[in-house]
């Protein structure tokens, strides 16, 4: 579905509030059709970085496209409502006044019977056109939200944490059923979460954003095996930091040797992710099982080490003989990341490493 | 009549199946009554007419008479929209300089009761009034047109009842969800798009309620129209009243005026939908960034000015020359402490009876939704319909006749005060405990509490901001009435309203400046309690 052609474009933008910095050089590229994931810890800039682009705040500094159009920076301004830019807001700000038919024809203009008639089907609203927004669920609140910002056919649509809203039970099958009439559509569109979950599964490319700023773009499987940064590393999925030296190019860490082929000696910071750990029951070894989350497709298991260390790691199917309490080894089966400074100096790709 | 027999079979309970506390309904109970008493005592004094009595309301004069209230409302109402609704807009939602002080100044001319409005007007417009007086010296001139009628009762009742429509309107746009017109926005329309297709009709149900209160106050003013002559239902009943012996056509007169007001009550009710309007999320809001004027900001500012000349500032300068011109020629005492006395005495006793009487009547409505619950309501809201005229005309009917010994006293002026104005009391009451909510008051119960000591523990403190608004509502109220002040009030009692009547009908206007000029001084005190509670909350007042 990704094009080469740019559906908007974000460049050096910075916007303050008083003294303090929500976007600092804000750097973005989206691709026609692509559907981005904006991830960050809350307080990042995320909304302020969507409503910059959506025209609902003018930046302090830089420049923002949609397609070759300037809409903002360089003396240029469009307003809002000539962007075309839908948006689907946190809240879902349906219009109470009208019903569901009314909202989703706000944005057209005349003869748009057909036109709602086709989105109302895409999002599987039919029927429910003469509902008020407060009779309806969460889930067709929420789809009423997106058919009304795709009807007029806009370049992007934007989507400021679109599933914060939902029940944990709803959210996983209304996710997919969004990113469905997304595709279906063909529409360029980004949304913002703080849920590394929601971005990793729904994005076709996921950028990573800390303090008003990107630190990573990319597909959602490169950034998560290739993080740019600790940050990232610990945004972006689970994460297992531990303290290591470098001696020739063997780093020693809790969890034992590991070869770091290149590395200067020094102190260094090493990255596993839990599904490259594996745990084996040994009465005679120093780790000890110390609390267990069971998923029934698999288990999230914490051990503490020897030293004192705590080490997760996620392990698939039942393993009754890892109780709590009970001794168990450790071994790394995955890639191990090294970090100096926050940023990566090396990412090995295997490490079976003996058992400690 | 179905309420009474459920109460007979012992029947009442709530929809949640909890019975209504029986302390509770002993306390509401009486108040009800009360509520009832003017409009049953009205219906049965109308039925005892004979033929003539209906002859002579059945006359085509009447019809006329009802034309004129109509008129005057609608047009009133019109009116005030016309300027409320823009203010509202500019102050909230504008970059408009100073925008935080023009809606207090703005706000002001709540304090002027229409008939000091209409007085100051005629000071100044009127005959022997400053504007002929300054003309006479160098043209000569003697005679200006008349604004007295319609001109002036339209002007004088506008100019100081549009506050209403403001300030509801004013709390219904800061309460409004800001994304809705973002999400307008950002599907293709314009500011002014978005305002016509978005904001007004979200508005509707401020603009609804506060035009409410406009036509309610026309129809029920009496000092406005009877200062300029225009004669309408208020002024008619009073005259036939104090004219004929027999009560009976002046009982019929008000029974009609409270139909009509019944009818305003229940149009407004349908102009506000039955959609709730509600945030449909819990997304955190955030301001507006505000509408820039650009070259629109001097034609605004001038308008604020001209807005606070002509409704507050104008009128207080010339009670302040007419007060001056007192002074000057060495009248008697200028400014009436003992009236003052009068009224404050009176009207916090309003105040203090509402609150007893209201506090039973909202913890119905609020705590124990059922038919009991509905009756409680409508009871409560039924005092709007009830102008002061006719509240008096049916208390001076029925002291007279079963309990001579309140006939023209005090407590009679505090209860009829309290009839009139319990819906002011019972709705920020009913707001706030709708806000605290059940929950905290079960936990307390749950803590091993008696349903008492949670009232007094728990409650009480947390609804203390709605009652005293509520009872500074009633007070402002209170001080401002005319009609039932004057046929209720013992002999030889004065008040600050009494005394600028009095002054102001028979155009002594240096003797109605001091009690007019110290009424509104007064009334500062309970606009101040108000304006801070409307501060720390910013919620709708009445449109829910």
């Amino acid at each position: 579905m990704t094009s080469d052609v740019l559906a908007l474009r974000c460049n050096g933008v910075y916007k303050r509030f008083g003294a303090t910095a929500a976007l600092d050089g804000f750097d973005l590229l989206l691709h026609k059709g692509t559907l981005l994931a904006l991830l960050g810890p809350s307080g990042c800039g995320k909304t302020t970085a969507l409503r910059v682009m959506a025209g609902f705040e003018r930046p302090s500094a830089g420049s923002v496209w949609v397609g070759r159009k300037r809409v903002a920076g360089g003396g240029a301004w469009v307003a809002p409502e000539k962007r075309s830019i839908g948006m689907v807001f946190q809240d879902w700000a349906l219009f109470p006044h009208l019903d569901v038919w009314h909202n989703v024809a706000f944005g057209l203009g005349r003869d748009r019977d057909d036109r709602v008639r086709e989105v109302l089907a895409m999002v599987d609203l039919v029927g429910l056109e003469r509902r008020s927004p407060h009779e309806l669920s969460g889930g067709q609140q929420q789809r009423v939200a997106l058919a009304r910002a795709l009807a007029p056919g806009p370049e992007v649509i934007l989507l400021d944490e679109p599933f914060s809203n939902l029940d944990a039970t709803l959210r996983a099958s209304v996710r997919a059923e969004v990113r469905q009439v997304l595709r279906e559509a063909g529409a360029t569109a980004i949304f913002v979460t703080h849920d590394q979950e929601e971005a990793l599964s729904m994005a076709d490319e996921l950028a990573v954003m800390v303090a008003g700023r990107i630190v990573q773009v990319g597909a959602p499987h490169e950034v998560y095996g290739m993080p740019a940064s600790a940050d990232v590393a610990a945004l972006v999925g689970e994460a297992n930091f531990f303290r290591g030296i470098v001696r020739e190019q063997i780093a020693l860490t809790p969890l034992g040797d590991v070869p770091a082929p290149g590395l200067a000696d020094g102190p260094v910071e090493v990255m596993v992710r839990p599904e490259a750990v594996r745990l084996a029951s040994d009465e005679d070894a120093t780790g000890r099982i110390v609390d267990a989350e069971f998923y029934g497709h698999d288990q999230l298991v914490r051990a503490s080490l020897g030293d004192g260390t705590m080490l997760e790691a996620r392990l698939l199917g039942p393993h009754p003989e890892l109780s709590i309490g009970s001794r168990v080894s450790t071994r790394i089966v995955g890639g191990v990341h090294f970090f100096r400074d926050g940023h990566p100096v090396l990412a090995a790709a295997d490490n079976s490493r003996r058992p400690r | 009549m179905a309420l009474a027999a459920d109460l007979v079979r012992g029947r009442l309970s709530s929809k949640t199946g909890a019975r209504v506390p029986r302390g509770l309904l002993l306390l509401s109970l009486p108040v009800a009554a009360l509520m009832g008493l003017p409009v049953t005592y009205l219906i049965v004094r109308a039925a005892e007419a004979d033929a003539s009595s209906w002859d002579l309301i059945l006359r085509s004069r009447t019809v006329l008479l009802a034309a004129r209230s109509i008129g005057l409302a609608l047009s009133v109402t019109f009116a005030a929209a016309c300027i409320g609704v823009p203010l509202a807009w500019l102050t909230v939602r504008t970059d408009l300089p100073g925008k935080r002080w023009w809606a207090v100044l703005l706000s002001l001319p709540l304090v002027i009761p229409s008939y000091v409005g209409a007085f100051a007007l005629l000071a100044a417009f009127g005959p022997r009034g400053l504007l002929q007086q300054a003309l006479e010296g160098p043209f000569g001139i003697t005679r200006l047109p008349d604004i007295s009628g319609f001109p002036g009762a339209f002007i004088s009742l506008t100019l100081f009842t549009y506050p209403y429509v403001f300030l509801l309107v004013a709390a219904g746009l800061r309460g409004l969800d800001p994304s809705l017109e973002e999400a307008a926005r950002s599907l293709g329309q314009s500011r002014w798009r978005t305002f016509r297709t978005v904001t007004l009709p979200l508005l509707r149900p401020s603009i609804a309620a506060g035009s409410l209160l406009v036509a309610l106050y026309t129809l029920h003013d009496f000092g406005a129209v009877s200062l300029m002559r225009f004669n309408v239902f208020t002024q008619a009943i009073y005259l036939q009243y104090k004219g004929a012996f027999d009560r009976t056509p002046a009982a019929i007169l008000s029974l009609m005026l409270v139909g009509v007001a019944l009818v305003v009550l229940l149009a407004e009710r349908r102009a506000r939908g039955r959609a709730r309007y509600h945030r449909s999320g819990a997304g955190s809001a955030r301001p507006l960034a505000p509408v820039p004027l650009q070259r629109w900001k001097v034609p605004a500012l001038v308008a604020c000015a001209s807005l606070g000349l002509i409704a507050f500032a104008g009128p207080i300068s010339v009670i302040v020359f007419w007060l001056g011109r007192g002074m000057a020629a060495g009248g008697e005492a200028i400014l009436p402490w003992g009236a003052a006395a009068g009224s404050v005495v009176a009207s916090a006793g309003g105040a203090a009876l509402a609150l007893v009487a209201g506090l039973p009547i909202a913890i119905v409505s609020a705590r124990h939704p059922g038919r009991l619950a509905t009756g409680a309501e409508a009871v409560s809201y039924s005092g709007y319909a009830l102008p002061g005229i006719v509240v008096a005309l049916a208390f001076v009917f029925f002291a007279a006749n079963f309990t001579p010994s309140l006939y023209q006293s005090l407590p009679l002026v505090v209860i009829a005060y309290t009839v009139l104005f319990l819906p002011q009391m019972t709705e920020p009451l009913r707001g706030s405990l709708l806000q605290v909510g059940p929950r905290v008051e079960e936990a307390g119960r749950a803590l091993g509490k008696t349903r008492r000591k949670v009232f007094l523990s728990v409650t009480a403190p947390l609804i203390s901001r709605g009652a005293a608004a509520g009872a500074a509502l009633v007070f402002l109220t209170a001080m401002k009435e005319l009609p039932a002040t004057l046929l209720l009030r013992p002999t030889g009692f004065e008040t600050l309203a009494t005394r600028v009547w009095t002054g102001a009908s028979v155009g002594l206007y240096s003797k109605a400046a001091g009690p007019a000029l110290l009424l509104m001084l007064i009334c500062c005190v309970p606009l101040y309690v108000l304006a801070r509670k409307m501060e720390v909350e910013q919620v709708d007042v009445r449109a829910e």
